[in-house]
């Protein structure tokens, strides 16, 4: 009886663990990249003639480049 | 910062090589993910979570070699490539190397 109680606890913890991996990737961690970026261009960056097209959303983003950090900035267009 | 696969850039000419420059970025998909990609997998078809992720790196190691180039003092990167490989189960390396290069637009 004790051993089906603690086989039972382990199994519990372990579901625990597993859903908590899958809630901490989900809301936190597992995100696309720069996938918070404003819609304002930061002051410094320069329009490029770079365009990305997401594979997966199919965004549209354009490039903005900072030539003094040598940063850059992806703003959706619509 | 001008970043092209060719040797030369039409228009330009390069007075200063500065060097190699690299930018590298390991990634993975959540557990999340995993098991959806997982899924998609035993049906067959584009598993979007692997698109997604691969699509996120290459960004993230371009943004970072040219960032690196701009800290060596180059304005361009001639003969850009990537390079992928994996490490473990469900992760994946991507590198975009190059040359950093400074350049002069020709009159």
């Amino acid at each position: 009886m004790t051993t089906f109680l603690g086989i039972g606890l382990y199994a519990m913890f372990q579901m625990i663990v597993v859903v908590v991996c899958i809630l901490l990737g989900y809301f936190i961690y597992d995100k696309r990249y720069k996938s918070n970026r404003e819609t304002k261009i930061p002051a410094g960056f320069e329009l490029t003639e770079e365009v990305n097209l997401d594979p997966v959303t199919g965004e549209k983003t354009r490039v903005y480049y900072n030539p003094n950090t040598g940063e850059r900035f992806y703003k959706k267009e619509t | 910062m001008l970043v092209v696969t060719t040797e030369r850039i039409e228009g330009y000419k390069v007075v200063d090589v500065k060097g190699p420059v690299f930018g590298l970025i390991v990634r993975s998909r959540g557990l999340g993910g995993d098991i959806m990609a997982g899924l998609k997998g035993l049906v067959g078809g584009e598993i979007k979570q692997y698109t997604a992720m691969l699509e996120d790196s290459r960004k993230e190691a371009m943004d970072r070699m040219i960032k690196n180039a701009n800290q060596m003092g180059a304005n361009a990167i001639i003969m850009m490539r990537y390079d992928s490989g994996e490490i473990g189960n469900n992760m994946s390396e991507i590198v975009a190397y190059g040359t950093a290069v400074v350049v002069e637009k020709l009159a």
